[in-house]
């Protein structure tokens, strides 16, 4: 009797014990299921055979569409022209667009030319790299509230560091419009803006060993979270429903657009009251990094500059923008290889009533070389290529130069002008330092102002007139670029130039529109 | 020789026989008739004609108007001074008419256009000098019709809300015009008249907004215009 008493007390006091310890698992932050990535160590190795090669594409990988009206059965017929007799369950689809990945043939110019050849596809070309042209000032990040400037609006440093906007004459546009309305709609396609405030476990080298490590991401401090809507992934995980920057170049350039204004904390944007479509198409460093641990590759495999933007994501990711509501795109991203798949995708978006913003390049002193999908802007009416400037209204040093040039905008250029500002662009994104390549274990929840430079830079100055024009009823557009073109200050040559286009914007003029005379 | 004289003297009496013959008859022909002249017309006294006017312009730059204005079809109202009968029928004029209206700026796509909100003023300030000649018709003679011509010289202004220094235009173009019409006595010194007008104010717009998407660089067109006053 005493020891089955005893038992029984022992068996509650283990059963105690085990619902306590449930408590406390209850208690632990659940642990996220670690995600599928879409760069296997497959892709991973092709890309690096890519850098080695000097490619402008992901070798062995063909973007292609076929025909309207062809069943799998012809689909099928098409993809057994190739060597490897690829199935059509092993395309990777992206609405109406395919990826086919095939390793055994690492030339895609060739297998694209393959499959195009065949009469069930429309195009098949290869899957390009494309880059985030920026030119980035990691040294100097300025604290937040610099308590002695006042400007107008109130944030801190739009009077000390934003030369940019009064450049333009941004505080005399936003007389006529101040901030757009939250009916618009801007998807920013680039290195994604993190929409929530959560740690996340992902497999990480930190120096001896690939860990499990806690990364701390968050809501940019002058982005309020409310304002990022329907963020959408289409590079780094295969569920691509959350979007986090682990960059700082995608944050940085939706702040120009979109930055809280007039709430006394750090810098201003264009377009305040916009609400901004987050559209994951880049890979940064961190990110390749992951998938690298994730493929169970120790070593710091990955250089600080390899990120890039896969043309399919990039296509995919402004298909995803027009079809959910985006007024406005902008694509602060470019290369050269000319990709039907990201031409067709812009056309698809203007015929669905968005506006595309795209910088037009960075290599004036690498070649110039022809940059796309920028190159596309200026024979589609609706999209334009953005050229950079400095203080003095000059072209910046690095700004590509083309007949495909339509617009400029403030760039950065810090070989044009000192001051406080360095020549530089400023806006809220994550810190550097602590995002930075140099560490073995980055985070992603510290922002400052920042101070950055490139045609990413000045595309989206392009991107928050257009919202400021869509919110008072320009709802084509094909009339944005009207506007924006007919009210531009001419720069350079008289008229249309290859480093300038038309000129450079001029949003006070482009709101105010077009008299009988003037 | 005698035959020979005869002949010489026979054709000499057939030669003068009808002069003999006219001379016997000159004295039974009456002397005409002394000539007189006929009275000169009565002169017409140079008088002078003053009026009132409306204009309903219809403007030729017609889809910049349209667009910006909402319409190209603008009403002016003003007033002038015909002197007539200077000489055989000429007159000279003096008018002048006024246009206000309010509108929109605009972007422009193609076709289509998108009014911003930005509210636009137009004023313009058509002033004429010119001539013709009018004639009277009817019976009575209490109608005439004219036509002649002149110059213009247009008065415009367009002003718009959030304006810069700059932005807004104030400036003179000159024009001409051709005109015809008909004007009619009503009792013993009232007038009133309908005429029409064709303005050409060439290189007025064109260099800049709508007009300049248009092409459109004409500020005048054709004008209907009313007309009511007294003639003396």
């Amino acid at each position: 009797m005493r020891h089955r008493g005893l038992s029984v007390l022992f068996t509650l006091g283990l059963l105690a014990a085990a619902a306590q310890f449930d408590v406390r698992a209850q208690q632990l932050p659940r642990l996220d299921a670690a995600p599928a990535y879409r760069f296997d160590a497959a892709r991973l190795d092709a890309i690096a055979d890519a850098k080695r090669r000097g490619l402008n594409y992901i070798p062995g990988e063909v973007v292609m569409r076929f025909k309207p009206g062809m069943g799998r059965d012809r689909q099928q017929r098409a993809l057994d022209v190739v060597r490897s007799r690829p199935r059509v369950t092993d395309l990777e689809w992206l609405g109406d667009t395919a990826v086919l990945r095939d390793l055994s043939q690492p030339n895609s110019v060739f297998l694209a030319q393959q499959l195009a050849l065949q009469p069930e596809v429309a195009y098949a070309e290869p899957n390009y790299l494309r880059r985030v042209p920026v030119r980035r000032l990691r040294r100097t990040v300025l604290d937040a509230g610099d308590p002695t400037i006042q400007a107008t609006p109130n944030d801190p440093q739009f009077g000390s560091l934003q030369w940019n906007f009064s450049l333009i004459d941004m505080q005399h546009a936003w007389d006529i419009n101040p901030g757009a309305t939250s009916s618009v709609l801007v998807a920013v396609v680039d290195t994604g803006i993190t929409t929530q405030t959560q740690s996340i476990n992902f497999p990480l080298f930190t120096g001896s060993s690939i860990q499990t490590v806690s990364l701390p991401f968050a809501v940019s401090t002058d982005l309020t979270a409310s304002r990022l809507v329907l963020p959408r992934d289409f590079v780094f995980t295969t569920t691509g429903t959350q979007v986090q920057d682990m960059d700082g170049h995608g944050t940085h350039v939706a702040s120009t657009i979109a930055e809280d204004t007039n709430n006394s904390f750090r810098a201003a944007g264009i377009a305040y009251n916009v609400r901004i479509i987050p559209v994951k198409a880049c890979l940064g460093y961190w990110e390749l990094m992951i998938q690298e641990a994730a493929a169970n590759r120790p070593g710091f495999n990955v250089d600080p500059d390899d990120g890039f933007c896969p043309s399919a994501a990039v296509a995919n990711g402004i298909r995803y923008a027009a079809d959910n509501g985006a007024k406005v795109i902008n694509v602060s991203i470019g290369g050269p290889g000319s990709s039907t798949d990201e031409r067709n995708a812009i056309t698809y978006a203007i015929s669905r009533g968005a506006f595309v913003a795209i910088s037009a390049g960075n290599d004036f002193e690498d070649g110039n070389p022809t940059i796309f999908p920028a190159s596309f802007a200026a024979s589609i009416n609706g999209a334009m290529s953005v050229a950079a400037i400095g203080k003095s209204q000059r072209r910046s040093y690095y700004s590509s130069t083309g007949n495909w040039v339509e617009i400029a905008a403030p760039g950065g250029d810090d070989t044009d002008g000192g001051g406080q500002d360095q020549g530089f662009i400023w806006q809220t994104t994550l810190v550097p330092s602590d995002s930075s390549p140099t560490k073995f274990v980055p985070r992603f929840d510290t922002y400052a102002t920042v101070g950055y430079e490139g045609t990413s830079m000045a595309s989206p100055h392009v991107a928050g007139l257009a919202a400021l024009l869509v919110s008072q009823g320009v709802t084509k557009p094909e009339a944005i670029e009207a506007l924006i073109r007919a009210t531009a200050k001419d720069l350079g040559t008289a008229g249309k130039d290859n480093d300038f286009g038309y000129g450079l914007i001029q949003p006070r003029a482009a709101l105010r529109g077009l008299g009988i005379r003037k | 020789m005698r035959r020979v004289l005869i002949a010489i003297l026979s054709a000499a009496v057939l030669i003068s026989t009808p002069e003999i013959a006219a001379a016997q008859q000159k004295p039974t022909q009456k002397p005409p008739a002394p000539a007189t002249r006929k009275p000169p017309p009565p002169k017409t006294p140079t008088g002078v004609r003053l009026y009132g006017l409306v204009d309903f312009d219809f403007m030729a730059a017609k889809q910049t108007f349209d667009a910006t204005l909402g319409s190209s079809t603008l009403i002016g109202y003003g007033g002038g001074a015909d002197i007539t009968n200077v000489w055989r029928g000429l007159f000279l004029r003096a008018a002048l008419s006024h246009v206000g209206k309010s509108g929109e700026r605009v972007a422009v796509a193609g076709d289509e256009i998108f009014p911003l909100g930005i509210g636009l003023k137009l004023s313009m300030t058509p002033i004429e000098f010119g001539a013709g000649w009018r004639a009277p018709v009817g019976k009575r003679k209490r109608a005439n019709v004219y036509v002649g011509g002149g110059l213009l010289l247009v008065r415009y202004s367009e002003t718009g809300d959030f304006a810069a220094v700059d932005d807004d235009s104030s400036e003179s173009f000159p024009g001409s015009f051709f005109v015809g019409g008909v004007d009619f006595l009503i009792g013993k010194h009232l007038n009133a008249g309908f005429e029409a007008q064709y303005r050409v104010v060439k290189n007025a717009i064109g260099d800049g907004g709508v007009s300049q998407i248009f092409g459109e660089d004409d500020l005048g067109g054709f004008t209907i215009r009313a007309m009511f006053g007294i003639r003396k």
